[in-house]
């Protein structure tokens, strides 16, 4: 049941990922078409139409992830907290299955927009010289450094995951709690998303200061947080940042099942 | 088109005696077979439970009859569906007298007015 | 046994008391409408019902469950509200459906989409407000469910859309189910009614067999109703 769900969710989702992804592709191509007609026409009147499309296509890379998010929450809240609600919480499915399948087809949909984020600029620059010796020599530079770049990518993939995971059961806490209101739910729903946020920003301070001055006193030094050793990364800063985004998430997962289960408040 | 039912006696009683007058007035011949109970329970907008007890009390009278597997029939006893006329004509002729009590006519001013209406049909 | 109980049912809003301690029973096989003015606390049980409230007190049972997984799969559901979501078209709703539901009966659901000439290519966004709320009757009357909670299935339409919906409840309700009917439009459904529940104020009235009523008052129940709530 919960993979008829997931299915049923990625439909939903596909639907209105599709077109996003197509514009995006169709303003990649657009952009390496202005990159050759800038090197091979020497006019000012293709220069202009050349940075103006390039402009746009950097634009709509930024767009897309930030896009893609509030689409999905638009999803979220209609298909849970809305009218369509009515029909999602009379399936016979638990709470946990509505939030899992629309969490997993949410963080596939933003890890997608990113990666088609990444395939719209490879696109765009394929075969310009300056931007592929960019990438080699940021590598070697690494290189020299002593840090191994895949182990380090591996590390970020892990920290942006757990981030995006975390950030988006902030939405849906957010958007939950709003839900529960009787009026000006919307509002409400975003009021909470800065409330959780800026919370969640103050609290990840004070922990940051107590783990520093800690590491302080037994050590000496702080260098082990912010410095590389062999690795760019610090262990202690890479389980943190895991961490937090695990303990936050978890809260906040149970924020939005508590409330969905427990407060559900369909119009 | 649902059937139009009045305030005053049960819906089943009114189906029964819809189902009668259908019988009656030929528009359900004998030995017709009648629709199925949800289907006829449709037709007249009511409960199919309604129609079943409705039904199940025709049947006691003997207009109708069922067969365990093939539904219900109108009866093709003639001297059944007879009674059933003169009975139906007996229960119009008592509405008919009461309504004229209510309007303050005893039985014997009630049958002038009749004999006179018949009177002026003739002349037509 | 019953298919639906509630036990000292009470529930909150705040100070607002909207179900006080409601003690019901239904049996399966009948139809019983639950008759009550807005805000009489009708709605309030039936979302009890499907698990979207929860009880501040007592319970409430469905074949002997509390509401949840397993009762959702023998009870159809239709809300006051389109709960449709307007980009599906009428072939993905049915395939929902399908997944969704194991008592879900598409070529039911066809053969009476097929009656109103709703292509299956239609989608729910192209459709006016009355072929929406059909679609969903329809969905909701296709599934052979142990028990159909119908929220006010006629507010609102027009007179010939009256007749469709309740000739579709009377023609596709599961016969061994019970259908519960919430109305306030009393002379429409009575005459498709087993039982009725009066209930106002989160109190029930009344629970009598209509035929009872009929019998034994010489009265409609639309009368009957009308003469019970008139102080209020």
């Amino acid at each position: 049941m919960f993979l008829k769900l997931v299915k049923h969710e990625s439909h939903a989702a596909a639907r209105a990922m599709l077109p996003l992804l197509g514009g995006l592709l169709a303003m990649a191509l657009l952009a390496r078409l202005s990159i050759w007609m800038m090197e091979t026409v020497d006019s000012s009147v293709t220069n202009i139409i050349g940075v103006f499309l390039i402009g746009i296509f950097y634009l709509g890379c930024g767009a897309m992830v930030v896009t893609t998010m509030i689409l999905m929450m638009v999803r979220f809240s209609k298909s849970v907290h809305g009218d369509e609600g009515y029909l999602t919480h009379t399936l016979p499915v638990g709470v946990h299955s509505i939030l899992l399948s629309r969490l997993l087809v949410c963080f596939l949909a933003v890890v997608i927009s990113f990666a088609a984020v990444y395939v719209g600029i490879q696109i765009a620059t394929l075969g310009v010289d300056s931007v592929e010796s960019l990438g080699i020599s940021i590598k070697a530079a690494l290189r020299s450094a002593g840090v191994e770049t895949s182990s380090m990518l591996l590390k970020i993939f892990c920290i942006a995951g757990m981030s995006i995971l975390a950030t988006i059961l902030m939405i849906y806490a957010a958007i939950s709690i709003g839900h529960s209101f009787a009026t000006g739910k919307t509002g409400k729903s975003v009021l909470f998303f800065f409330v959780l946020y800026f919370a969640q920003q103050i609290i990840t301070s004070i922990v940051m200061v107590a783990v520093l001055t800690a590491e302080f006193a037994t050590t000496g030094s702080a260098e082990g947080l912010v410095t590389t050793s062999s690795n760019s990364l610090s262990s202690t800063m890479f389980w943190f940042s895991i961490g937090q985004a695990a303990i936050f998430g978890a809260v906040y997962y149970f924020l939005t099942w508590y409330m969905t289960k427990k407060r559900l408040n369909l119009a | 088109m649902r059937w139009e039912f009045h305030n005053e006696s049960p819906i089943y009683a009114q189906v029964m005696e819809r189902v009668e007058r259908m019988i009656v007035s030929g528009a359900l011949s004998p030995g017709e077979r009648l629709p199925s109970v949800r289907v006829f329970a449709q037709e007249a907008g009511v409960n199919p439970n309604t129609m079943q007890k409705a039904l199940t009390e025709l049947e006691r009278g003997g207009l109708i009859y069922s067969q365990r597997t093939s539904g219900h029939f109108v009866t093709e006893d003639q001297a059944v569906i007879i009674k059933a006329r003169e009975e139906l004509a007996k229960l119009q002729t008592e509405r008919f007298l009461q309504s004229m009590q209510e309007l303050g006519f005893t039985a014997a001013q009630a049958a002038a007015l009749l004999q006179q209406r018949l009177e002026q049909t003739k002349e037509e | 046994m019953p298919i639906f109980t509630c036990e000292n049912l009470t529930k909150r809003y705040g100070p607002v008391l909207a179900l006080d301690h409601v003690n019901l029973n239904i049996e399966p096989g009948r139809i019983v409408g639950l008759l009550g003015p807005n805000g009489s606390g009708k709605s309030t049980m039936i979302k009890l019902a499907n698990g979207l409230l929860t009880p501040s007190e007592g319970r409430i049972l469905i074949d002997g469950k509390a509401p949840g997984v397993e009762t959702k799969s023998i009870v159809s559901y239709l809300p006051e509200r389109t709960y449709l979501a307007d980009w599906m078209s009428v072939k993905q709703l049915l395939k929902f459906f399908q997944d969704m539901y194991e008592d879900f009966d598409r070529d039911r659901a066809l053969a009476m989409l097929n009656h109103l000439n709703i292509a299956e290519t239609q989608r729910i966004k192209q459709m006016s407000k009355g072929t929406r709320e059909k679609v969903q009757l329809i969905l909701v009357m296709s599934r052979r469910a142990k028990l159909y909670l119908l929220d006010e299935p006629i507010g609102g339409v027009d007179p010939a859309a009256r007749d469709y919906i309740l000739n579709t409840i009377i023609g596709n309700y599961e016969p061994n189910a019970a259908v519960i009917i919430s109305t306030h439009l009393i002379a429409d459904v009575e005459q498709m009614l087993d039982e009725v529940i009066f209930i106002n104020g989160g109190h029930i009235i009344r629970h009598t067999p209509v035929d009872e009523i009929r019998e034994q008052m010489g009265m409609s129940v639309d009368a009957l109703f009308r003469e019970e709530f008139k102080c209020f």
